[in-house]
């Protein structure tokens, strides 16, 4: 396994998405005011680079599926830009789509959906090859497709080849939907939750599937996911969202160990994680009748729903439920402050132009390590 | 408002078995499983999709349906007297599936509930939440005047803290979590002994997730109910579960107290699941997860059903079908082990008389 690295920031990003927004208009009829809409996302930024995983987190409706569509152009961006190759993307029409895709290609959630019943696996497989020009003879295109069934573990290939999806199992599907996306030798695999719908025992294989894929092809990932842990085994780099903003990013390892943003440590101290049972039993604390491990994570807001899209509250999206927010989080988002080591955070708690956050930044900043997230450790509480 | 949890057994599962009839013979989707879930106690039962897991629970709750049979067993539930003026002539057990209609009306509800996992098909769309709650009491109290089962469904609704004024809301203008609350109270109007959550939680967000977690915990220290959590996801069952049972094509495969199965797993398919989660601490080791998929139940493998997966497969899995038995525990440590069982060969000291490998998660961790 490859060790977390911070991503070497001099290696140029093969896809950029540069302050992307996207609004879903609403269509109702309102005749005084201005037009309604969803606020899907707000300034969305990342790079992809070869032979990097970026993970990109949040609850449902954060607008992470957004933003993989939009890289995927399956939306148009209501403002911003995306830049392949360092060229800005202008893709408009059939013909530069397909060129465009050729090189960006999606991996979707739900294998059960993303394949046509009526079709074979050879069906699936053959479409891109002979779209984006790569099989020239009937028997190259039979030996393209055994190939890129091999690569993706479906072995023997003869045997899957002729197999309608109902024939096979969550995970041969998604692994065909992988083929069929490698089939157009993408150098950009954009992954929208490929593991969630599937069983847990065979999600990990899907995964190491996945980074082999990286390591061998030096393909760019886009890793979508709600769930943490899986970031921080897979990707090398984690960007959390929030109601359609980025809020934290970085290494995963460092945005994981040292999440900065309230929201980060929200994630984080609800996420399962049995390493917390193993402290509690250390201590013996835990008599279960009032199971205090499950309380003590809880929210420090009453409230755990994400805010409204169509009418967001203003400045960080996060205020309504964060515990430190204060009155400058209400009228405008804070810009990014730099952590050091490529970990940068969207919070008026640090960043030092701020003065009247003053006081409370120290007091954040002297929280060690250990303790963040700040209510998700019992064990650290009865040392 | 802290009720003492009340010891002693409430449910007893034996040897029952469901079979789904269909026209190319049956399938058998629960196969010969027995626990025992005592008072207040919280017992997992965790497994893939396919494994039977929620077969299993709407079995015990007598809601299966045609296709689905039972063909054997027996759920002897142990009733506690209520009030104090009832007389203790039914200390015995009764069994659920003897039940006649009536009786199963009375059963269901007062003394078992379920929590179904999708909140919104679960939900009647068509009324709104104070009118599915108090349906439920009059229901089972006729009697019972509107305004007072208004004040319970008020009260219902406070102790999964929702507000009041939700009581007029339809299902569809609540979310996700809200809904499987509201679920949650549903199941709680008539206090009974234990609850059934299939799932309760798959479908919502961590955060949501947690906090429900967190009113589930704090409802049961309040009220003393059982819950037969079923999941798929150990790492969850791990924090919240007294007892976690691991259910593998349609058989228990072991089942043990929580802390000793997060510990000492046994059995090479939970050392297996036990591995198939990322950690957020700790080193990041890469992790082979279980290799191949789970068997379809139409043709379920001979022997141990799981042999094709399992790395430790050795002659006797392949024709020998594994029985759960209580696990002996090793020399020197007699406490390790007590009341779990693994139905696994390679604990079997006639078939394996070295016994298992040393370390099963060498398979799992490089």
């Amino acid at each position: 396994m490859s060790t977390n690295t911070a991503p070497s920031t001099n290696e140029t990003p093969v896809l950029e998405a540069v302050h992307l927004r996207k609004e879903f208009p609403l269509h109702t009829i309102k005749l005084f005011g201005p037009q309604q809409a969803v606020h899907a996302v707000e300034d969305a930024s990342l790079a992809l680079r070869p032979g990097h995983a970026t993970a990109l987190v949040g609850e449902s409706g954060s607008g992470k599926t957004t933003v993989a569509r939009l890289l995927a152009r399956l939306y148009a961006p209501t403002a911003g830009s995306i830049r392949y190759r360092e060229e800005m993307v202008r893709a408009r029409g059939e013909a530069a789509l397909r060129s465009y895709r050729r090189h960006v290609q999606m991996v979707f959630q739900d294998p059960f959906s993303s394949l046509n019943p009526m079709h074979t696996v050879r069906y699936h497989l053959s479409r891109p090859l002979r779209i984006y020009g790569h099989a020239h003879s009937a028997a190259e295109e039979t030996q393209l497709i055994t190939s890129l069934l091999e690569r993706v573990n479906l072995t023997p290939a003869e045997q899957f080849i002729s197999k309608f999806p109902h024939q096979l199992s969550g995970g041969q599907r998604q692994r065909v939907a992988i083929a069929r996306a490698l089939a157009a030798r993408p150098s950009v695999l954009l992954a929208d939750e490929p593991v969630s719908m599937l069983d847990v025992s065979i999600r990990l294989d899907i995964l190491n599937l996945l980074a082999r894929l990286k390591e061998e092809e030096n393909l760019a990932l886009l890793f979508i996911t709600h769930d943490l842990a899986s970031a921080r085994y897979f990707a090398e780099e984690t960007q959390v969202m929030y109601a359609g903003q980025m809020v934290e990013g970085g290494p995963s390892e460092e945005v994981i160990q040292r999440p900065q943003h309230p929201y980060t440590q929200l994630l984080l101290s609800a996420a399962p994680d049995p390493d917390r049972f193993g402290s509690v039993d250390q201590h013996q604390q835990d008599d279960r009748k009032g199971s205090p491990r499950v309380q003590t994570v809880l929210p420090a807001s009453g409230s755990v729903e994400l805010p409204s899209l169509i009418t967001p509250p203003g400045g960080c999206r996060f205020h309504p439920r964060c515990p430190h927010a204060m009155p400058v989080c209400r009228q405008q988002f804070p810009p990014r402050t730099e952590l050091g080591g490529g970990h940068w955070v969207h919070c008026f708690l640090y960043g030092a132009e701020n003065a009247q956050s003053g006081e409370v930044k120290g007091e954040i900043r002297r929280m060690p390590p250990g303790s963040t997230p700040p209510k998700g450790r019992p064990s650290k509480e009865n040392e | 408002m802290v009720t003492e949890i009340r010891t002693g057994t409430l449910l007893e599962i034996k040897h029952m078995s469901v079979d789904y009839a269909s026209t190319r013979g049956s399938v058998h989707a629960v196969n010969d499983v027995n626990f025992t879930i005592e008072r207040g106690q919280i017992f997992g039962l965790a497994g893939e999709s396919g494994s039977g897991k929620s077969t299993l629970a709407y079995a015990i709750a007598r809601l299966l349906q045609p296709p689905a049979v039972v063909t054997q067993g027996q759920v002897l539930y142990y009733p506690q007297r209520r009030e104090a003026g009832e007389t203790s002539k039914d200390e015995r057990a009764v069994d659920v599936l003897a039940l006649n209609p009536a009786q199963l009306r009375a059963f269901r509800w007062r003394e078992l509930s379920i929590v179904f996992q999708s909140a919104m098909n679960a939900l009647n769309p068509v009324l709104d939440i104070g009118t599915q709650i108090t349906d439920v009491l009059h229901a089972h109290d006729p009697s019972m005047s509107a305004e007072r089962a208004r004040a319970r469904a008020v009260e219902l609704l406070q102790m999964v803290s929702i507000a009041a004024d939700r009581l007029r809301s339809y299902p569809h203008e609540l979310s996700g979590g809200m809904r499987q609350r509201a679920m949650i109270a549903i199941a709680l109007a008539l206090s009974p002994e234990i609850i059934i959550m299939d799932e309760p939680t798959t479908a919502l967000d961590v955060v949501v997730q947690r906090d429900i977690l967190a009113q589930l915990m704090r409802l049961r220290h309040a009220f003393g109910f059982s819950v037969i959590f079923i999941t798929h996801d150990l790492s969850l069952l791990l924090e919240i579960a007294d007892t976690i049972a691991i259910m593998y094509a349609g058989r228990m495969v072991e089942m043990g107290a929580c802390k000793d199965l997060q510990r000492s797993p046994r059995h090479p398919y939970t050392v297996g699941l036990l591995h198939s989660f990322p950690t957020l601490h700790g080193p990041r080791r890469s992790l082979t997860g279980i290799p191949g998929s789970p068997p379809d139940l139409r043709s379920v493998p001979a022997g141990c059903a799981f042999h094709p997966r399992c790395a430790f497969a050795f002659t006797a899995c392949h024709t020998i079908e594994p029985t759960l038995l209580p696990v002996v525990p090793p020399a020197g440590i007699p406490s390790a082990g007590q009341g779990s069982c693994v139905a696994c060969h390679l604990y079997d000291a006639e078939l394996k008389p070295e016994g298992p490998p040393r370390s099963l998660e060498s398979e799992h961790v490089n």
